[in-house]
């Protein structure tokens, strides 16, 4: 049994919503458990000479938390060494699915502002980041999605909230394009091969569910009644 | 994107006198606070003038006290990449310490908080971080911050502190809450005086000024800022509408 009741498969619930933000060229809210993300994408620009490469696209990936986001202390103000290595394996896992090579000497700039985390935040600014690139316009080769799984009670069950991850003996986050390869992978904790293989084809499984959510963000933005109005989503 | 002027603001306003979005200028853009959206802070809000949206949320700790008999308050905002093109990472320009500082006076001046009764011992008592971040900026951020800060206020709770810990699920009683602030921003473009201006409008700005009063109606923090130069008219205007708007911003604080 899990802490609040959830089958092993099953995922906490999620909002997505798109075009959220003006200035930024695409944006997404995401809210997922008690998680609540946003990702605003900027570009693509011309890169500044010092830094452009001439026969793609820089792509630049900020993961930042508010300083009153977790439970936890005050947060600093600054990146954390948790925060850099989350935007470099975001980062990662986003050039493998943008088509870098459309947009020669420019830049994507890609900016996670996490408002309030409860578990998973990387896997969740993923798929917010793959919904805020898709609104910026710009060209993907596949969409994405991602999920934490982990060991919770000696059992492999998928999305661990925040309360589960620190009772669990293991916290696996997996980043997938919609064809099944890994984007994002990391694993800590003490888990079989076996476990591990039931957790991959687990989030494989999941596929549907966010080609359904990013789809269904789109089909509000585009034909909803009201413009999304982040004071009334959040 | 539009071409714009101070030219063409100025031949617009003088031949309807209106801004070229339409506002009177002494008209605020629409303006919505939402309270207590953040579970992990003590207190928050989110605040949107127009097109400009700040999230403000408070953590409060125990600490050390930086001067004798005042609890710690330790205001700051962040403009955030994700709010504009030419807001950047990495540490805070004099732009962003400007606002962060205009913000953090008027509610220091006006004693939003009682400090003195947040004390626990000699040199120790509570810390509150009252952080704001600019999520998306269309002009007149200071003010957006105050509604968003106040907002944040309003509905903070703070833990019992009892045997060496934060007790979260006791909370102090809201006396320690005294005093409310309002901040009313206004850019001269030309000789013209306008309230809440957008993005564009403090692009054109000769000077800005914000009028910051209490529910007295004070004057607890004023700045003036930019080249240009305000006559002792303009300022006795600002102050006249700010003082008129006080009962206006009250009502979406409260509501």
């Amino acid at each position: 049994m899990r802490t609040d009741n959830r089958a092993d498969d099953e995922l906490r619930n999620i909002k997505l919503e798109v075009g959220i933000l003006n200035n930024a060229t695409g944006s997404a809210y995401i809210e997922w458990g008690k998680n609540k993300i946003l990702v605003g994408v900027y570009g693509p620009e011309e890169a500044p000479p010092a830094i452009e490469i001439q026969d793609k696209a820089i792509l630049k990936v900020e993961y930042r938390m508010t300083t009153f986001s977790s439970l936890e202390e005050h947060g600093k103000y600054t990146p954390n060494r948790r925060a850099i290595e989350i935007s470099k394996v975001l980062r990662e896992a986003l050039s493998n699915l943008v088509l870098l090579d459309k947009y020669p000497g420019g830049i994507i700039e890609i900016n996670i502002l996490v408002l309030q985390a409860e578990g998973g935040t990387r896997v969740a600014s993923f798929v917010a980041s793959v919904a805020a690139l898709i609104d910026a316009g710009i060209a993907l080769r596949d969409i994405g999605y991602g999920i934490s799984a982990g060991k919770v009670n000696g059992r492999i069950v998928l999305d661990l909230s925040k309360e589960e991850d620190n009772l669990g003996q293991g916290d696996i986050p997996i980043c997938m394009s919609r064809t099944g390869e890994i984007l994002l992978l990391q694993l800590d904790g003490k888990i079989s091969r076996e476990e591990f293989e039931k957790a991959l084809n687990m989030i494989r499984d999941k596929k549907d569910v966010f080609v359904n959510l990013i789809r269904e963000a789109f089909y509000k933005k585009y034909r909803g009644p009201i413009d999304n109005d982040l004071v009334d989503i959040i | 994107m539009m071409y714009y002027s101070k030219d063409l603001f100025l031949k617009y306003y003088h031949e309807y006198g209106l801004r070229l979005d339409g506002r009177k200028w002494d008209e605020y853009r629409k303006i919505a606070i939402k309270k207590d959206i953040i579970s992990t802070a003590e207190g928050s809000a989110i605040a949107k003038i127009g097109k400009t949206i700040v999230i403000a949320g408070i953590k409060v700790e125990i600490g050390e006290l930086f001067e004798q008999n005042k609890a710690n308050l330790i205001v700051n905002v962040d403009l955030s990449p994700i709010a504009h093109e030419s807001f950047i990472s990495g540490p805070p320009d004099e732009r962003s310490i400007e606002i962060s500082r205009v913000v953090d006076r008027g509610f220091r001046s006006a004693e939003v908080l009682d400090l003195e009764a947040l004390v626990l011992e000699p040199n120790k008592g509570y810390t509150l971080f009252l952080d704001m971040y600019i999520l998306d900026y269309d002009g007149n951020a200071i003010d957006t911050c105050y509604l968003a800060g106040m907002g944040a206020l309003l509905n903070l709770k703070i833990p019992v502190y009892e045997n060496n810990i934060l007790d979260r699920s006791k909370y102090l009683d809201k006396s320690f809450l005294k005093n409310t602030v309002y901040s009313n921003t206004f850019v001269k473009i030309g000789d013209e005086l306008i309230l809440d201006p957008n993005y564009m409008e403090s692009e054109l700005a000769d000077a800005s000024i914000s009028i910051v009063l209490d529910r007295d109606r004070n004057l607890v923090s004023i700045q003036k800022s930019g080249n240009g130069q305000l006559t002792r008219d303009d300022i006795n205007k600002a102050i006249d509408i700010s003082i008129n708007n006080i009962d206006k911003i009250d009502r979406l604080l409260i509501g």
